[in-house]
């Protein structure tokens, strides 16, 4: 895609207009049919333009990037805390948060302790470091920490492949071998995930010999980071063929 | 087997340096580079057509196809 500015026209007999045409844009294609076919057309190619820059996606491409690198930062300080997660009841931190929630809207009254908003950051550390010491002492701590750990190290993996394809994207070109290869990497963490969740099913329905856990968010997670990852796969395929078409594209003079 | 592009040999005829021949084809430098060091995976008949008429030749003048063993 060219940037075009016409100078000036001249047809025979007459003097040349020029001065007065807008810059259009126009494929190269086009261009060089105006030049080679018109008579007295003289161009100025004012600025080449990548063919991606006028996308609009490439907005939404930027504030994406943003939005993941934010996930990323979560997703390294949630590492931090999933032995905390594990140790401390997920149901009592649920509804201290919700104590404080309705305390703060006047539906309900707590002591002034309790009430606190802020957490001293020395307290946190505290509270940090004695789920990491904890966490080992009991075997269900300690597969529902791995659990974590893996889910937390696939998640950041996609997340990390996320950024690198939308920079390409930004960048303007991307239809890269590079991406066709981290969507097949995300695609691999999605089956981990997917594989973890059935694992952690198994274990749940052979402990407790009910079908409760088959209620829970872990079962969905099943299929639907399974198909996310056929999903990537397909897109991967998509991708690597298109790079193919940009290379023979590129290397077509 | 492969085609072989012989750029060169008829830009030394034509005595026309790369440059002056990218101008009057009107393709870049590092395009005409490419096809000139057999680099490119296809070529437009546009483009033939402006070279040929840049170095008034034929097209198998620039064009030749050498067969499987024949490579140099």
């Amino acid at each position: 895609m060219c940037k075009v500015k016409i100078l000036s026209i001249q047809k025979p007999s007459e003097p040349a207009s020029d001065g007065f045409y807008d810059e259009i844009n126009l494929s190269k294609n086009d261009k060089n049919i105006l030049t080679n076919s018109l008579v007295g057309v003289s161009l100025n190619v004012t600025k080449e333009v990548p063919y991606m820059t006028r996308i609009p996606p490439q907005r939404l491409a930027k504030t994406l990037r943003f939005m993941v690198s934010a996930l990323m930062v979560c997703n390294m300080v949630g590492f931090l805390l999933i032995p905390v997660i594990v140790v401390l009841s997920p149901e009592e931190l649920l509804q201290s948060v919700l104590d404080k929630l309705l305390h703060l809207l006047g539906v309900k009254s707590l002591p002034a302790e309790q009430a606190e908003l802020s957490v001293p950051l020395w307290w946190t550390m505290a509270v940090v470091i004695a789920g990491w010491q904890e966490v080992w002492t009991k075997t269900a701590w300690v597969l529902h920490a791995l659990f974590l750990f893996a889910c937390g190290g696939c998640t950041l993996v996609i997340l990390r492949q996320a950024y690198d394809i939308l920079d390409t994207i930004l960048e303007g070109n991307p239809f890269q071998v590079v991406n066709a290869k981290c969507m097949k990497r995300a695609a691999f963490c999605c089956w981990g995930i997917s594989a973890a969740a059935l694992a952690r099913l198994m274990a749940e329905l052979y402990c407790l010999r009910t079908i409760a856990p088959l209620c829970t968010y872990n079962t969905l997670f099943i299929p639907v980071f399974l198909m996310a990852g056929l999903l990537f796969l397909v897109m991967s395929t998509l991708f690597g063929q298109a790079a193919q078409l940009q290379e023979d594209q590129d290397l077509t003079i | 087997m492969k085609i072989v592009v012989n750029l060169d040999v008829m830009m030394a005829k034509r005595k026309i340096s790369l440059s002056e021949l990218a101008q009057k084809v009107d393709i870049t430098m590092a395009n005409l580079s490419i096809l000139k060091n057999n680099k490119a995976r296809a070529i437009r008949f546009s483009t033939l057509e402006a070279i040929c008429a840049a170095l008034n030749c034929q097209p198998g003048d620039i064009l030749e196809f050498v067969p499987d063993g024949e490579e140099t």
